[in-house]
């Protein structure tokens, strides 16, 4: 008897609820409004112009166009969640999820976060009516670098020229310094590998002649001169 | 040492030069893209006379844009596009306030017609949602804007305040607006009751009822065959018993007029047939005219002494338009415009005369074919010597409208028609023979398998194009005079162009390169031809037939009278002429179509009709005689895909044998978007290497379709996909998302799978990736045959993308080595290249038996968006809705093509131009380095020599 009365209670309690909850969908397709502004703070007058221009906020398949001074309205809004997004060909602004709860007649804003969308953080929420801020300018272009010497000397080809041309002149005095019986290894290694080769003019072995010790520039020439002659 | 030197410099020069960018850089804006923007076909027109020196047309189109051109040139000069689904009901304007009624009334914006700014919205905030179907809206003396609906009367300040809000519908007991005048700050309001079949009429003063009184409505009564004239009178057509019914608003009933009394009939009175009145013509003139129009048109007048109806004029031509403007003090000038398709003329007629103005007679040749003329709107003025001067804007059936200046000259025309394209495509053009020649040798050298061979047929094919160049700066110099634009445009080696087909039956071949309008033709009775899936759309085919190509359109046709099936256009795809021998209207509905090909090149096309037979288009082509097709049609109503079979025995008839078929569950779900797999891709590696160095082979079907369907209950929406192979019809993976739906159709390449689902849950929109592999062993590597029995091994992963997908596709080069990327096209009108291997699914670890996880480009589920990957940079596309990809010459590089209101085209590089020259690329640097190296090694080899005799010498 017990159980029965409370069964009535409960589903005196639902259909209550439930016409409750159907008053509630009734009501809920009243129209709203979604306002707010956007502040772009490094644009000049010249730019603002072109960006009212080209900027809109959509929700849905509803626009919002910017006045003049940056505000919007979107109107004729239905109550419920919706993804707020200002399409603005300079700046990257955030999303923001819009919820209208037509009991409290409120709109809630919050930043949105794609990865997890339902939770709900105090540092996301929005003041209503908006104030948007652009996150980022968005930079479609690759940057040309500005000319210097650095960029210059570390331009491949110029490091192709000099790096190899700075060792001709570094590594016969490395070699010069050496201790004469790795010296002569060395030069023994590098004779077996180039034993092929004998025929090919081998212009570091000139320059290591030539600046590593034995004869100077001067000598070889009067050498030179004294053989013609 | 100083030749390995050498060697190694110019290895490493090789390399750098090959440095391609990613992004553009800024002053390469337009350099490899082109834009076109459009407006749309005009609705409403104004003069804006704002500005003195710098005048401007104010338009508002078909398609909700809003948009300011310059009278000089027809130069946008601001536009704004509204929202795509809720369409402007009506535009005021007067000096500076423009005034846009939009979404079944419901929204009323003010916008600076010299900025196009926003300067104020209303809208109906805090009521219900209602359906209106009568709208109209005036600005009337006092500068108040007064809106009505069929169930409200609002009246707003230009100041953008809402002055008084009335419920017609409360006060007048169920009665529905139909009809409003308006007259300084008196209007007059016409409702009808279709309970007690009359017309209420209602007279304001300042939003205050001055007046009210009931007309017992006739029995065929409708409310949009009814004038209100001159603030007195109710005109109404009665177009079953063709009989005018005229009431003024002291009468409780109409009198009658049959149209042969007036001496008007007989005429034929069709569903277009009306009668109108023009907006200027209720102001202030003594007399009250109207025009009826039917296949003659007429202007009438209404005695209002005893409501008698006189002819005023008669015009009797079919393609006339006729417009009053009153603009002028004491008179009202009728202006006749009349098309005979070659010539346009345009004709005044004083109506308080009774007599054509003929100073003010002229005929225009018009060079194209447009159509007859829609809408006009004319702007009478005053001469310097009190002469009238005029200037009009003409809209023709074709979407396109033109200035007319009095003197008999076209200032200019917008043709507006590509503004709603149904069907777009890539083609080559060959120019001339040479080039035909050159073009196939380029494209051997690139399908060849043999690399000797490859690259002999490509210097082959640049040694044709240099001799073609020799010989035509020969002809230049030769005979100068010859020499002109389009012998230049000529000589390019092969043109890539794209054709679209309009809504409006516009056909336009543009050149992909550089934009430029190669030809284009209208042709009225085309429309997309429907199939049961897609919107409209057309097939567009090039076919190799000898002497010449030809460029097969198939489309539906619009009118039964002129071709009861599908129509056919085929043309010269270099000048757009018409082709002989050729039918220009097929008897049958094709619901299928397959090309034919020999040797790789499209001959024919095999169309199947709605009974299931196979036409052969055109049927002056003879079949192999072994010709065995596969195909399969999709019903979207029955949710059935069927797989049929056709051969030839010997003869040129088919055999059709139905395969195949695969029922989906009909009450359940209902077939949304389809995907066809591209079955001409070049695929260059059939594998996947992995980390531990094993193989995983790619699942290379060529005849896969991928089936998306939603749940019918709408309480559980639900996302449905099927993978099936078209030939056998087996189903190859199936799986479902709940609390989804799918709007974007899905891409198929190579082995994997991507599309789109909304997650209603999240409130995001999702992109899966499915990749397909055969495993760790190849089935059968020489043939593919779709009867094999292979368990298809499926990855898959989602990711999270950035914003709202309106559509996606796959970029495609020659040869297929260059990396794919994904271009994914954003509401907000931007193409976002993704590379392909930032969205692959991670391989399980049972597959790789190395110790280190497959690396992952992408950690995060979110898709990285980086401004650069942006192709149209900040030239968005508005309402984009398709984008479309053909190879380009060079492997790296390819054509996309993305086309909504607004068309762009550009070259995009999946990987870099890493067989292109950089755009900077500095020959100077390189010539001189080159110089010095060769002085440098000159110079060393001269002391090695110099050294060497030397030592000999010691």
């Amino acid at each position: 008897m017990m159980q029965a009365y409370r069964y009535y209670v409960i589903l005196f309690l639902y259909t209550l609820l439930y016409t409750i909850q159907s008053n509630e969908l009734a009501k809920s397709n009243k129209l709203y409004q979604i306002k707010g502004e956007l502040v772009f703070p490094s644009a000049t007058v010249l730019d603002l112009k072109e960006l009212f221009q080209n900027t809109r906020v959509t929700v849905g398949s509803r626009y919002g166009f910017l006045r003049s001074d940056g505000s919007f309205v979107v109107s004729n809004i239905p109550s419920g969640s919706f993804v707020l997004e200002v399409n603005c060909p300079k700046f990257e602004f955030p999303l923001v999820r819009i919820d209208i709860n037509p009991k409290a007649d409120r709109i809630n804003a919050r930043r949105l976060d794609l990865i997890k969308p339902n939770q709900i953080s105090q540092d996301a929420t929005l003041i209503y009516p908006l104030t948007l801020m652009p996150d980022r300018p968005k930079d479609y272009f690759e940057q040309r670098q500005p000319w210097n010497i650095s960029s210059l000397l570390m331009n491949p080809m110029v490091l192709l020229l000099v790096v190899p041309a700075v060792l001709m002149f570094v590594l016969p005095k490395l070699m010069g310094s050496m201790d004469p019986g790795a010296q002569k290894d060395m030069e023994e290694s590098m004779q077996k590998l180039q034993s092929g080769k004998d025929k090919m003019p081998e212009i570091a072995d000139l320059f290591t002649n030539w600046f590593g010790g034995g004869q100077s520039g001067k000598e070889v020439r009067k050498a030179l001169k004294k053989k013609r002659n | 040492m100083e030749l390995s030197v050498l060697r190694y410099h110019t290895l490493c020069f090789i390399i750098f030069l090959f440095t391609g960018v990613w992004a553009l850089y800024e002053e390469d804006i337009g350099k490899f893209d082109w834009h076109i923007r459009s407006i749309g076909p005009m609705k409403f027109s104004f003069f804006d006379q704002t500005h003195h020196t710098n005048r401007r047309v104010i338009i508002s189109s078909e398609l909700s844009v809003l948009a300011s051109v310059t009278l000089r040139s027809g130069d946008l000069v601001w536009r704004r596009s509204l929202e795509e689904y809720r369409p402007i009901d009506t535009v005021l304007y007067r000096e500076s306030t423009l005034i846009t009624v939009s979404d079944n009334g419901k929204v009323v914006r003010r916008w600076d017609p010299e900025s196009g700014h926003l300067q104020w919205e209303m809208s109906s905030e805090g009521e219900y949602e209602t359906n209106e179907s009568y709208i109209n809206a005036y600005l009337n003396e006092t500068n108040k804007i007064i809106l009505l609906t069929s169930t409200k009367l609002k009246y707003y300040s230009v100041g953008g305040h809402l002055l008084i809000h009335k419920d017609l519908n409360m006060e007048m007991d169920g009665a529905v607006a139909f009809k409003m005048s308006v007259l300084k700050s008196s209007i007059i309001l016409l409702l009808y009751n279709s309970n007690s079949k009359s017309v209420n009429w209602v007279s304001m003063l300042n939003s205050k009822v001055q007046e009210n009184g009931i007309i017992q409505a006739f029995d065929n009564f409708r409310e949009e065959h009814c004038l209100l004239v001159g603030m007195r009178s109710i005109v109404c057509l009665d177009k079953q018993t063709a009989k005018f019914y005229v009431a003024t608003l002291e009468q409780s009933e109409f009198i009658v007029y049959t149209l042969i009394d007036l001496h008007i009939g007989p005429i034929d009175l069709t569903e277009e047939s009306c009668i109108q009145i023009s907006d200027h013509f209720s102001k202030v003139t003594p007399r009250f005219y109207f025009i009826l129009s039917a296949n003659r048109q007429f202007i009438l007048e209404l005695e209002f002494s005893d409501n008698s109806i006189r002819i005023v004029q008669s015009f009797s031509s079919d393609n006339s338009l006729l417009l009053f403007d009153d603009i002028l003090e004491n008179n009202i000038i009728v202006f006749s415009l009349t098309s005979d398709f070659t010539n346009l003329s345009v004709r005044c007629y004083d109506l308080y005369n009774e007599a054509y103005i003929d100073s003010l007679e002229i005929t225009l040749a018009m060079n194209r074919f447009s159509g007859s003329p829609v809408r006009a709107v004319p702007y009478l003025f005053y001469k310097k010597g009190q002469s009238i001067g005029y200037r009009i804007i003409v809209s023709f059936q074709d979407g396109s409208f033109s200035l007319i200046q009095q003197t008999g000259r076209i200032s200019w025309t917008r043709d507006e028609a590509l503004s709603d394209i149904v069907s777009a495509k890539f083609i080559t053009l060959s120019t001339t023979e040479e080039n035909t020649i050159y073009s196939s040798v380029l494209l051997d050298s690139a399908t060849s398998t043999n690399p000797v061979e490859g690259f002999y047929r490509m210097i082959y094919s640049q040694a044709i194009y240099v001799r073609d160049r020799i010989l035509h700066i020969k002809q230049i110099i030769l005979e100068p005079s010859i020499y002109n634009e389009t012998l230049h445009e000529a000589i390019q080696p092969v043109q890539s162009a794209a054709i679209f087909v309009t809504r409006l039956g516009k056909v336009y071949c543009i050149d992909s390169k550089s934009g430029l309008f190669l030809w284009n033709l209208y042709l009225p009775h085309l429309t997309g031809y429907l199939s049961s899936i897609y919107e409209d759309t057309c097939i567009i085919k090039l076919i190799n037939t000898s002497p010449e190509s030809a460029l097969v359109i198939l489309g539906h046709s619009n009118s039964p009278d002129y071709c009861n099936g599908t129509v056919s256009i085929v043309v010269n795809p270099l000048t757009g002429e018409y082709m002989p021998n050729y039918p220009s209207c097929l008897s049958y509905n094709i619901s299928q179509s397959v090309q034919l090909e020999e040797d790789g090149k499209v001959v024919a096309i095999a169309l199947l009709d709605s009974d299931n037979t196979i036409h052969i288009f055109p049927d002056t082509y003879s079949l192999q005689p072994d010709t065995r097709l596969f195909m399969y049609t999709a019903d979207a109503q029955t949710g059935e895909i069927t797989g049929h079979h056709f051969s030839t025995n010997g003869d040129d008839t088919f055999k059709h044998v139905p395969t195949w078929s695969f029922i989906l569950p009909r009450l359940r779900e209902e077939l949304v978007l389809f995907s066809v797999k591209n079955s001409a891709e070049s695929i260059y590696a059939n594998a996947r290497v992995l980390s531990d160095r094993s193989v995983l082979y790619k699942y290379l079907n060529p005849h896969l379709t991928v089936l998306i369907t939603e749940s019918r209950n709408e309480r559980k929406p639900c996302v449905y996909l099927y993978v099936l192979d078209g030939v056998s019809g087996r189903l190859i993976h199936q799986l479902y998302h709940s609390n989804a739906r799918s709007t974007v159709p899905p891409i198929l390449a190579e082995n994997w799978i991507a599309y789109q689902i909304i997650n209603l849950k999240e409130k995001r929109q999702e992109f899966i990736m499915l990749e397909m592999y055969e495993g760790k062993t190849v089935n059968n590597a020489s043939t593919w045959t779709s009867f094999a029995n292979i368990n298809v091994l499926v990855l898959s992963r989602s990711f999270i993308l950035p914003g709202d997908l309106y559509t996606m596709t796959v970029t495609s080069t020659n040869r297929g080595i260059t990396p794919k990327d994904i271009i994914l096209g954003f509401g907000n009108g931007q193409l976002f290249s993704l590379p392909k291997s930032f969205v692959e699914p991670k391989i399980p670890h049972e597959l790789s038996k190395s110790p280190s996880p497959e690396p992952a480009k992408s950690p995060t589920p979110k898709i990285p968006l980086s401004y650069q990957r942006v192709i149209n940079y900040n030239k968005s596309i508005d309402r984009l809705r398709e984008i479309l990809v053909a190879p380009a010459e060079l492997e790296s590089t390819c054509s996309v093509l993305a086309y909504g209101i607004d068309i762009f085209h550009t070259q995009s590089s999946p990987s870099k131009s890493f067989d292109k020259l950089a755009e900077d690329f500095g020959y100077t640097l390189i010539i001189g380095v080159l110089a010095v190296f060769l002085v440098f090694s000159l110079v060393g080899s001269s002391i090695s020599v110099y050294r060497k005799t030397n030592q000999n010498w010691c």
